[in-house]
Parts: C-alpha cells; sequence; structure tokens
C-alpha cells in the first residue's frame, strides 16, 4: 500500500513537471537549428514572381535565404520588420525578426546584403488588395553562410 | 483684370496641387496588429507586424488584411493553442477588415498633422463578420499617413471557444492595437 502511495506521488511529480515544463516552454529559438532549406533571396523571389508550387514542400520549415536585399528596416521595439526585395522582381518577402534577436537588426541600412534564416509562415497571392505577392518568414535570425 | 487672371490662375494651380493628395491610394505591408490578453492571472501578448493595409484617400475606403499564422507569442504552448484551438488558423487562415474612415476631410490629409477618426465597417475573423464602429487617429506626415488604433474584441462574438480549464486566463474583451505606417501607392 504504502509502495502504490509512493508510486502514485511520483506519477503526480513527474507529470507535474512535465506540465509546468509544457506551459512555460519559451518558443524554439530557430538560430541553433540547421535550416531545412537553402536558397538565394533572388531566386525566391523569382518563384513567388513566376510558378510557386516549387516552393510547397518550404511551408512551416526553416528557410535560409542568402544574398538578401534589405528593401526597408522597420524597427520597433517589441519586434522588428524586414522588407526584402530585389529590383527585378514585384514580390516581397517580409521577415519578422525573433524578439530575441531584435537588437541584431539595430543597424542594418536599406541595401545592405544579408543572410536571413526563419520559418516560412504564409505565401499571400494577393488577389485581394493588388499590393503583390508575399512571402512571410517568422522567428528570423541573421546568419553566416551555413 | 490682370489682378483677376491671376487670382484665377491661382485658385486653379491650388486645386492641381491639391488633387494628387487627395486622390492617393496608401498602402503597407508591414501593419503592426498586435493583441494583450490582459487578467488577474495571466497576461499575454501576442506581437504581428506583417498586416497589409490599403487606404484609398479619395473614397476612404480602409482594407486590413492579416494572416493568423503570422502572430508571434513568447510561450509557444500558447501559439500552438491560439492556432490550432482558437483561431483554427489552417480553417480560417486570415482576419480581415474592410470599412471606411470617417470624419477625415481632404483638407486634413493635405495638411501634417494628428486627425482623430472614426472607422467604420466590418471585421472577419475565425469565419464570423461583425459590424466594428472604432475611434482612431490619423497622423499625416511628409513620408505618408499613419492609422493608429485600439480596440476591444470579445472572442466569444467570433465563436471562439475557449475551454473551461483556461476560461479565466483569457480575457473576456482582448484588447486590439493597429498600427499601420502607409505610404503612397502609385499602382
Amino acid at each position: 500500500m504504502k509502495k502504490m502511495i509512493q508510486i502514485l506521488l511520483l506519477l503526480i511529480v513527474v507529470g507535474g513537471s512535465i506540465a509546468v515544463y509544457l506551459y512555460f516552454k519559451e518558443s524554439t529559438d530557430y538560430a541553433k537549428q540547421k535550416p531545412d532549406f537553402t536558397l538565394s533571396a533572388n531566386n525566391i523571389l523569382q518563384q513567388i514572381d513566376t510558378d510557386t508550387s516549387g516552393l510547397t514542400p518550404m511551408r512551416n520549415k526553416l528557410v535560409l535565404l542568402t544574398d538578401a536585399t534589405v528593401k526597408a528596416v522597420q524597427l520597433d521595439s517589441t519586434m522588428s520588420v524586414l522588407e526584402i526585395s530585389s529590383p527585378t522582381s514585384s514580390s516581397l518577402v517580409i521577415a519578422q525578426i525573433d524578439p530575441r534577436y531584435n537588437e541584431s537588426v539595430s543597424s542594418l541600412q536599406t541595401g545592405e546584403k544579408i543572410n536571413i534564416k526563419g520559418i516560412f509562415t504564409n505565401l499571400n497571392i494577393d488577389t485581394d488588395l493588388g499590393l503583390g505577392n508575399t512571402l512571410q518568414l517568422n522567428y528570423c535570425t541573421l546568419t553566416s553562410n551555413q | 483684370m490682370s489682378n483677376n487672371i491671376f487670382k484665377t490662375l491661382f485658385f486653379v494651380a491650388a486645386i492641381m496641387a491639391s488633387q494628387p493628395i487627395c486622390a492617393q491610394r496608401y498602402m503597407t505591408k508591414t501593419a503592426a496588429i498586435d493583441f494583450i490578453s490582459k487578467t488577474p492571472i495571466e497576461t499575454f501578448t501576442a506581437l504581428n507586424k506583417s498586416g497589409a493595409c490599403l487606404f484609398d484617400a479619395a473614397t476612404g475606403s480602409l482594407d486590413l488584411i492579416v494572416q493568423i499564422k503570422s502572430f508571434v507569442f513568447e510561450k509557444q504552448l500558447m501559439q500552438e493553442h491560439f492556432n490550432e484551438n482558437y483561431l483554427e488558423s489552417e480553417k480560417f487562415p486570415k482576419a480581415s477588415f474592410k470599412g471606411k474612415v470617417k470624419t477625415l476631410s481632404a483638407a486634413q490629409l493635405a495638411k501634417d498633422g494628428t486627425y482623430p477618426v472614426e472607422i467604420e465597417g466590418k471585421l472577419t475573423m475565425h469565419g464570423v463578420t461583425k459590424d466594428i464602429n472604432e475611434k482612431a487617429r490619423i497622423i499625416v506626415n511628409n513620408k505618408g499617413i499613419i492609422l493608429d488604433g485600439q480596440f476591444n474584441v470579445a472572442p466569444t462574438d467570433y465563436q471562439i471557444a475557449i475551454p473551461g480549464a483556461v476560461k479565466d486566463k483569457i480575457a473576456k474583451q482582448v484588447s486590439i492595437h493597429v498600427k499601420a505606417n502607409m505610404e503612397p501607392f502609385t499602382k
């Protein structure tokens, strides 16, 4: 009987610890992870402009864009955003910076070339507002070539 | 006589100069739509800086579209519950507002300043559309215009079911803050 109570208590403690861990677990830090896909920013912009079928496997995956040209930087104390584009494309990549790495983009300038990694969250083929197609990357961090 | 001609020319020039501003459209793809839920037990925020917003100064029409999956939370479990259980982002990937900015004159749009406005229209979220009428402000500057507003939304109004276990941790009225820095859009 005593042993049963001990096992039960142990289960409660283990279960409770797991629940507390899951509840307070921060969102994943992708800066430390290897990308699932690596391609140049121009390549992905061209695919968004012309044929998006090759982008389907990238959805919800970690994507590294190389040689990305910063079109605009919107600094914000909570979460900054970068716009990435190229002169030959009408599409845009919107990169929401992981708030934990917000400081890393504070000195970025328009026109600067960067490598940026983030989760491929949305691809909007804009038929609603006529503002052009947009790829959204979340939890983005600047990175060196990998 | 020449004085009258000069006055007429000046009047015509003034009208022509103001025309592009009144007829202009403004847009951004990085509108901030953040929300905060505050209860005595827990406070949490979600950030989204990738809303698409289009304002037509000639008609006053305002469109705002936000992707639900783009909301960023501090805690992973909250983000999962938000997408999978509450907003069901696979089924309802977007939230949108379609309406009008009222009480904003062409003269105000032509002059730098901060102007209180009324925004009226339909907010669609989680597959439910509701009329909303809220106060906001428009800031006109040399780069374009900034729409800045805050309003409350009740999750139950949009058929967002909150399970009993976390009912006390999620506010009955969630505060939504919208800030869209829009630039002239010529397309």
